[in-house]
């Protein structure tokens, strides 16, 4: 591990507010997705069903998209295509330039927190704010959300009041999240008054009617894609799906993955802009296909099952590890398992491959998938390339695992070895690793299995005469 | 920790031909724990079985492997795939994350159409996991009177997922008369061995480590049971570590005393 | 663009398999065959344990039983759609319950009614096309008549909807939707609950940014 990397976990780990407020936040979450999918029968034909129209869709990505932007075309959407996050940005720019709009309301999206579009946006000096009550908190501390679904997760209330003191110079009474919602409500609906364009992502594009389905709770995203005249979306192009019909077995897997819930309340299908006869709704909606490596990953036989992803955060809620050094030391915008994963194909397996060794292969992730994704794998598929790709021959754990092979090739070899490290076992070794810091040493046994088992059989053969 | 000995085997004239199975036991009960592995060739023998047990074991390849360098591991595969391929006959393996590597890893390390896979598959088919394989083999109304006890079952990661033999462990343990079986909390909950996990990421591991070891505690067990070696490894040392004390044991070893075929 | 558009579809269509478009079939846990009171029942225990306020009217009682509402919770300026003849009901029922309720319809355009929008609704009233009972949903299809800042920027919402428009699950709605599938509405939106968040320290809090109370009429 980079120093960085290594840096930021000791330091998360150190922090005991972070380690609190994390472990709550994941039991919470845990238990809400427990409780939802309840009746065992119908998880596993809703994950089946799930994992069926993703991998589906991610088989006929050139025919869905062309189709889905047909339709969007026939709708009214203006559809643009991203190869990567620059194109992405520029597109959005140009949109804004074409406006002289100077300022952009944004519904949740970690699409547009890959590309970094909020800080490419100030460059420009068009204003850029959150509308999502976790990501308009983050924002205000100038920080990045730490979890895909609940942006603020690791900040506590306290710390949030504390916020809202220092940056907004509002008080709230100690405690009150009702008064802590009633600030932004008060301040963003302002901005959505406001706002030249309202930018979103899109959680799934149904290709046979040209329509963006999003979800959400708090009814920012609509506000955010209503109120502007100019609606922005931005869309991984894995996120499409072929027809209505697939929508409510994804929506269920999506929201009760994710929250909990049975269903958010709102679920928005966009389909066009706002009609001749219509009064409200955006005069325009543009449609932005991101690629941004997407499309290398689809052509990837072993690892495509990437892109099958809906982010529900489920995996991320249920790994031990993320549960204990919190979203931000992954320092990247997908964090968890689906990050440790991803983020190494988006960016290079050179720079971002040292992620992959933050996990301990244990499976809850992939247990929980509900797109059926076997997580571990994908990771133990990643070691792989990264070992084949990119780690030199003559690495110390290149050489640890040649040593490691000769011992046990050859069973002679393998018998010595234990023998003499069991003639050692009296000595209270230290070993270059930091296992020692923690526990003691396991004790090699005085005569190990294989000698035990010539003598029980001994034993036997005799008691049988 | 006193010197291993074979459990009092039972010992029969029958005349018909025991059922027989294979033995891989590990390179962590080799090494360290050899009295797990005696104790599981008891509980076999008791099930009535005779134990084959192929000197020239090794390993299953697992931590090359998980780590990335699959050459080793495969090379270890094909080996272990020979020598437990002479017959037809299950395989058993006293640790639910090696009998994964074997059932569920080995037949995707070779081509597709190879011969290799082929027997992958085949030694898949027969492999089983300890405790799940006797869990409806052992002589439950043979069991002798024992004194009650309260014992924490670990849930191996392994044992859980990819065996989904947990619930043969806690069938097990619930048929046994005056054992009383509590859980820790976050019992799904890995406990940060991970094998080269515990190395690589030892900040992590450490802290998952302590976690467990606390919840395991809390459930004031007098015992700490599990199937998974790596495991035991891992929350054992680390008491050792805080407390000198060491209340772990695998569940073959529990399951010898239980049935009384432990050497006083 | 289109340099961008070729490339990507270049780089997507390298791909050797054929698609396989097999079918998949696709159910929901929540049976076709509850009856109608079980549906109803069903959609009404869900509306609830999200916090919406139900009322099961008829055609006798529903306009007494809306004042009353306005009444009680001091509603008194109202948005309302244009030329619905129910809404238009509605719109007489409240006025005559009160000296101080006044009506304001959504025209002409949102930019025009903005600041009233924001500042003067306290609440307004839309109709439900078609409702799914297994999560207690409203689907409202916004249009020239019921634009969709009406369901959404107003602090209290109250919807009409016919009990014979409940549908028991999401699969059975898109299976035979209330609109054209050829011929999209520009926006579809399905309701579930007042508008909530638990951003903040998983603890859940009403009103964000939609309506903090949503009234559901549900007319026999």
């Amino acid at each position: 591990m980079t120093n960085s990397f290594s840096t930021r976990i000791k330091q998360a780990l150190a922090d005991p507010q972070l380690r609190s407020n994390f472990r709550g936040a994941m039991d919470f979450l845990r238990n809400k997705r427990r409780l939802a999918f309840s009746d065992e029968d119908e998880w596993e034909a809703l994950k089946k069903q799930g994992a069926a129209i993703r991998q589906d869709a991610i088989q006929r990505l050139p025919e869905l998209l062309t189709q889905l932007e047909q339709q969007c075309l026939n709708n009214g959407i203006q559809v643009h295509w991203a190869e990567d996050d620059q194109d992405a940005n520029n597109i959005v720019l140009g949109i804004a330039q074409q406006h002289q709009s100077k300022l952009v309301i944004k519904g949740k999206s970690m699409a547009t927190e890959e590309i970094e579009l909020n800080q490419f946006l100030e460059q420009h000096n068009i204003e850029c704010i959150e509308s999502d009550m976790g990501e308009y908190i983050v924002q205000l501390d100038n920080e990045k959300p730490s979890h895909i679904i609940m942006p603020a997760i690791h900040k506590n209330t306290a710390q949030i009041t504390e916020l809202f003191e220092n940056k907004l110079g509002i008080s709230t009474p100690e405690g009150d999240v009702d008064a802590l919602i009633g600030v932004g409500r008060t301040i963003l609906r302002k901005k959505f008054e406001q706002a030249d364009i309202g930018i979103s992502g899109v959680n799934f594009a149904i290709a046979d009617t040209g329509t963006l389905c999003l979800v959400e709770n708090e009814g920012n995203g609509r506000l955010s894609t209503t109120a502007p005249s100019i609606h922005i979306a931005l869309m991984g192009i894995e996120k499409v799906i072929p027809n209505i019909k697939a929508l409510p077995t994804l929506q269920k897997l999506l929201t009760r993955s994710a929250t909990g819930q049975h269903i958010t309340s709102y679920l928005n299908l966009i389909s066009s802009p706002r009609k001749p006869d219509e009064l409200d709704g955006p005069k325009a909606v543009h449609l932005i296909l991101l690629d941004n490596g997407r499309a290398n990953i689809s052509q990837d036989e072993q690892l495509k099952s990437t892109l099958s992803c809906i982010r529900c955060g489920a995996c991320m809620n249920h790994c031990p590890v993320y549960t204990r050094i919190g979203g931000h030391a992954y320092g990247s915008t997908y964090p968890g398992p689906i990050g440790q994963i991803l983020t190494p194909q988006l960016k290079g397996l050179e720079q971002e491959g040292e992620l992959l060794d933050a996990c301990s292969l244990n499976g809850a992730c992939g247990e929980a998938c509900p797109v059926e994704i076997d997580l571990p794998e994908l990771i133990r598929i990643l070691r792989h390339r990264r070992q084949v790709d990119v780690h030199k021959p003559w690495s110390l754990e290149a050489l640890v695992w040649f040593i490691w092979l000769q011992v046990h090739q050859y069973p002679r070899l393998y018998r010595l070895t234990t023998k003499f490290a069991a003639l050692f076992r009296s000595l209270k070794l230290k070993t270059p690793t930091n296992w020692t810091n923690t526990r003691t040493l396991p004790k090699p046994a005085k005569l190990g299995l294989h000698k035990q088992m010539q003598r029980h059989s001994k034993t036997k053969s005799e008691a049988e005469k | 920790m006193p010197t291993p000995k074979s459990p009092k085997t039972t010992q029969t004239k029958d005349a018909s031909p025991k059922k027989q199975v294979y033995l891989f036991g590990t390179c962590l009960i080799d090494m360290f724990y050899p009295q797990a592995g005696l104790d599981a060739v008891a509980l076999l023998e008791l099930s009535g079985y005779e134990v084959i047990y192929p000197q020239a074991q090794t390993c299953c390849g697992q931590p090359p492997y998980n780590s990335g360098f699959r050459p080793p591991a495969v090379k270890i595969a094909k080996q272990t795939i020979q020598l437990f391929s002479a017959k037809d006959i299950p395989l058993i393996v006293p640790s639910a994350s090696c009998a994964g590597m074997i059932k569920h890893h080995y037949p995707t390390l070779f081509g597709p159409q190879s011969l290799e896979t082929k027997q992958a598959k085949q030694l898949a088919q027969r492999t089983f996991e300890l405790i799940d394989f006797i869990a409806d083999k052992l002589p439950y109304t043979q069991q002798p009177s024992r004194p009650p006890i309260k014992v924490t079952l670990h849930e191996s990661c392994s044992a859980l997922r990819e065996m989904a033999v947990a619930n043969s462990w806690r069938q097990v343990l619930n048929k046994l008369e005056n054992i009383s079986v509590t859980y820790p909390e976050n019992r799904q909950e890995c406990c940060g061995f991970g094998g080269t996990f515990s190395v690589k990421s030892d900040a992590i591991s450490a802290v998952m480590t302590q976690d467990k070891c606390q919840n395991l505690l809390n459930t004031e067990g007098k015992q700490i049971l599990s199937g998974d070696c790596g495991c035991l490894m891992n929350i054992g040392e680390h008491l050792k570590f805080e407390s000198k004390k060491d209340p772990c044991l695998h569940l073959a070893s529990f399951l010898v005393e239980h049935f009384g075929l432990r050497h006083d | 663009m289109n340099k961008a558009r070729n490339a990507i579809l270049t780089r997507l269509k390298k791909q050797t398999k054929p698609n396989s478009n097999k079918h998949i079939q696709l159910t929901s846990k929540t049976s076709q065959h509850l009856n109608t009171e079980q549906t109803l029942a069903l959609f009404i225990e869900k509306l609830k344990e999200n916090r919406a306020e139900v009322h099961y009217v008829n055609h006798k009682n529903w306009e007494d039983t809306l004042a009353q509402v306005a009444l009680d919770r001091r509603l008194n300026t109202w948005l309302l759609g244009n030329n619905v003849s129910k809404i238009e009901q509605a719109g007489r029922a409240l006025t005559s319950a009160s000296a101080d309720i006044s009506i304001i319809h959504y025209t002409p355009d949102y930019e025009t009614l903005k600041k009233t929008l924001f500042h003067d609704i306290d609440a307004s009233i839309t109709l439900a096309k078609a409702a799914i009972a297994e999560t207690g949903t409203l689907v409202l299809i916004p249009d020239q008549n019921e634009p969709r800042m009406m369901s959404l920027i107003p602090p209290v919402h109250v919807v009409l909807l016919k009990a014979c428009d409940i549908l028991n699950n999401f699969q059975q709605l898109v299976d035979n939707p209330p609109w054209s599938n050829s011929k999209m509405p520009s926006n579809i939106v399905f309701i579930s609950s007042p508008s909530k968040t638990a951003d903040i320290q998983q603890t859940l809090a009403y009103g964000a940014h939609g309506p903090k109370t949503l009234i559901v009429f549900i007319l026999s």
